[in-house]
């Protein structure tokens, strides 16, 4: 139900102007809004790559600075006098007393106070047993074998780690006799919360922008220190290199620098430069999450479909009554065509609308005012017709009327003198002006067919046979039958029972024998009833069957019968004025009878 | 005993004026009646004009029965003239026509007829019209 009417109210041309200004528009704000949001993404990324190339830049240089400071540290630790002395006691006493042990100590812890941020210094042996340290050693001063081997080649600067919340470096080095051999490996513990503090502060990087650093250990890269939202590193799981996420992470270890929009150890889209720190197998990434990078750029687009979705209602408000102006008029029109349609040629539409729609309802009026003046002329000559036919069967019947009058008087003012033959005479003249009054009565009938219309009704043709036959009462001997029921039908009862009285009257009359039967029937043929007059009579030889339904035809004139000519030509009209058929069906052969057919149309209502 | 009512029937058609005399003779009405052919001879006849200067040979009618359609003077126009004259309009006129035309009967009544009938005119219909116009006693049968 509610789809139909839907489907309705999309067949009407309201809605497909409302439709298609509305499509209009939907293409119109997706356009604007696409080029509006490509524009201001375009831009604010660009902006964020600068912004996020400048800070890269920076703290990579810082944490290189940093780095560089590790470094010295371990040189300016080493150089004073710490190798020398080392190298004494360990080329002179193989083993390290006790004492020498307290000694380096004290030297150790001394040292540690000449420079800046140093939380411990140990001595090493090659097997990576404690020879001497700035204070008494506790587990997480352990050294991994492969740090000790690493640090047994070279100075190195190991991953930042943190202790009791506190992150560190070590820088380790080797001690080298002068024989070239490692006699030891200083490791120096240093504070490393500067570091933190450049990775630390997001300050330009929004509420998603974070810095990383990042180390890569045989297939993996781990991440060093806190990152703004992982405070501890080593809880997160290591990525693999050959990931698809952490793309930056993994090219800033590799060495590389650049800029680019990835996933990253998230799996977050972000925009990320990444560097590698020189010195080191570090690699820093900065990055920001692209949805806050493109946050303005979204907000624009969806303030922009806000005042497009109002434009939208806006043009709904003036499409409305636009419409209206359109459809107004074809209603109205509409209402004024079913008004024509029902009869009424007063209908009129006012001049207003669109100059089409004007023209349209001119042209209207004038179809009206000229079907007004049709029926106007129609009209008149209907009445000219009838006041003719009035005039014609007055004066014709006038002197009739006279002569009847006159032979009457005659027979009156001489009865007794007249002599039969007279008498017989002037009964044949009176006769004879009945019949012309007759064949006068039987025109005006034949010409008011189809010419004086009445309303049809739904008429029972059993009650128009039976009034028939009451008024035609059949003669001694004559049997008539009627096959009931007959239908109901819309029809002029005036007429139908015209075209009964006449075959009815036709069959009756004609019949020669003293005994006879007329039968009425009907049969249904879908469209129009086919009814029947039968006869058993001297019926009518083929030769005769077109002329019998001309007008002043008469066939058989029978003594005693006012036979016009004008009853059969009448049944045809009525027949055929309303699209009906009428024919004969006889042999011509006595006793054999005739059949008198016609054809009456259901109208809609009948079939149903 | 009083003299019968005079009748004066006006019509062109002598068939018809035959019709309406034979009708009353047929009934035995003995009413002496005078014919006049157009509405001209009418006006002349009630005036004691023209031809019928001499009083006696035309006295006044007592009721006047005239036909619409005639020559020269119409029934309409002689009835007008009858309704506007002081001395005449007084004598009821009964209208005869062969129209079936409304405005023939509104235009008469509204000339001042009393009655209307149609033709053909038969004696009955003649008699139930002096009936209901209470003209009884202007037809005198014979005994």
């Amino acid at each position: 139900m509610r789809g139909l009417a839907l489907g309705r109210w999309l067949d009407t041309l309201s809605a497909r102007i409302t439709l298609v200004v509305m499509g209009i528009l939907l293409a119109f704000s997706a356009t604007l809004g696409g080029a509006v949001y490509t524009v201001t993404a375009g831009w604010l990324t660009s902006t964020g790559e600068d912004r996020l190339e400048a800070l890269a830049a920076a703290r990579q240089m810082a944490i290189e600075v940093q780095v560089a400071r590790y470094k010295d540290a371990y040189t300016a630790f080493l150089s004073p006098n710490l190798a020398g002395e080392l190298r004494v006691l360990l080329r002179t006493q193989g083993e390290l007393s006790e004492t020498a042990r307290a000694a380096l100590a004290v030297d150790l812890a001394r040292n540690l106070r000449t420079s800046e941020s140093l939380e411990s210094a140990f001595l090493l042996g090659p097997e990576g047993q404690i020879l001497a340290s700035s204070r008494a050693p506790d587990e997480s001063d352990t050294l991994g074998a492969r740090t000790l081997h690493d640090a047994l080649l070279k100075p190195l600067l190991s991953a930042p780690y943190r202790v009791r919340e506190t992150w560190y470096v070590d820088v380790a080095g080797p001690i080298v006799g002068e024989d070239g051999t490692v006699l030891a490996v200083l490791r120096l513990r240093k504070n490393a919360e500067n570091l933190l503090a450049i990775t630390g502060d997001h300050r330009g990087l929004g509420e998603t922008g974070e810095y990383v650093l990042s180390m890569r250990v045989g297939d993996q890269i781990r991440i060093l220190l806190s990152t703004r939202f992982v405070p501890d590193p080593s809880l997160l799981e290591p990525v693999a290199v050959t990931s698809t996420v952490a793309v930056p992470m993994i090219a800033a270890t590799s060495g590389q620098s650049g800029q680019v929009v990835a996933r990253d150890y998230r799996g977050v889209r972000v925009l990320a430069s990444y560097r590698p720190i020189a010195g080191t197998s570090w690699g820093m990434v900065v990055k920001q999450d692209m949805d806050e990078i493109l946050a303005d750029a979204r907000r624009v687009l969806l303030t922009l479909l806000l005042a497009l979705a109002g434009l939208q209602v806006a043009a709904l408000a003036l499409v409305f009554p636009f419409v209206r102006t359109l459809t107004q008029p074809l209603r109205i029109l509409e209402q004024a065509t079913r008004r024509v349609a029902a009869g009424d040629l007063g209908a009129e539409v006012p001049d207003e609308g669109a100059e089409e729609l004007r023209a349209l309802g001119t042209a209207f009026n004038a179809m009206v005012r000229s079907l007004s003046d049709a029926r106007g002329e129609a009209s008149r000559h209907e009445e000219e017709m009838e006041s003719f036919s009035y005039a014609v069967s007055h004066d014709l019947k006038a002197p009739l009327r006279a002569v009847n009058s006159i032979s009457t008087w005659l027979e009156e003012d001489l009865a007794g003198k007249l002599d039969p033959k007279s008498l017989e005479h002037l009964r044949l003249l009176r006769e004879r002006v009945g019949t012309m009054n007759a064949l006068i009565d039987g025109l005006l009938e034949y010409s008011r067919v189809g010419r004086v219309t009445r309303p049809e009704t739904r008429v029972p043709v059993e009650d128009v046979v039976s009034g028939v036959l009451e008024v035609l009462p059949p003669r001694e001997g004559i049997q008539v039958k009627v096959a009931k029921p007959l239908p109901e039908m819309y029809a002029d009862p005036v007429r139908l029972a015209q075209v009964f009285q006449n075959l009815i009257g036709n069959a009756l009359q004609h019949h020669p024998g003293p005994e006879g039967t007329v039968e009425i029937s009907c049969q249904d043929r879908e469209d129009a009833w086919e009814f029947s007059i039968r006869d058993d009579g001297s019926g009518i030889d083929p030769r005769y069957h077109e002329r019998v339904f001309g007008i002043f035809q008469v066939i058989e004139r029978r003594p005693g019968t006012e036979s016009t000519g004008i009853g059969l030509a009448l049944v045809k009209k009525i027949v055929e004025d309303r699209g009906g058929e009428i024919w004969v069906e006889s042999a011509g052969i006595p006793g054999e009878g005739t059949f008198f057919r016609f054809t009456w149309h259901k109208r809609m209502e009948d079939k149903s | 005993m009083r003299a019968h009512a005079r009748i004066l029937l006006v019509d062109d058609d002598l068939v018809d004026c035959e019709a309406v005399l034979r009708a009353f003779k047929t009934h035995r009405v003995v009413n002496p009646i005078h014919v006049a052919h157009d509405g001209v001879e009418a006006l002349h006849f009630l005036r004691r004009e023209g031809a019928f200067a001499d009083a006696s040979a035309a006295p006044t009618p007592s009721l006047i029965l005239m036909d619409l359609e005639m020559p020269r003077m119409n029934g309409l126009e002689c009835l007008s003239e009858i309704k506007g004259d002081p001395d005449l309009c007084h004598i009821p006129v009964i209208m005869f026509t062969s129209s079936r035309k409304e405005e023939d009967v509104v235009a008469s009544y509204k000339h001042g007829a009393a009655s209307f009938i149609t033709k053909p005119v038969t004696f009955e219909k003649m008699l139930d019209t002096i009936r209901t116009l209470d003209l009884y006693w202007t037809l005198s049968e014979l005994p």
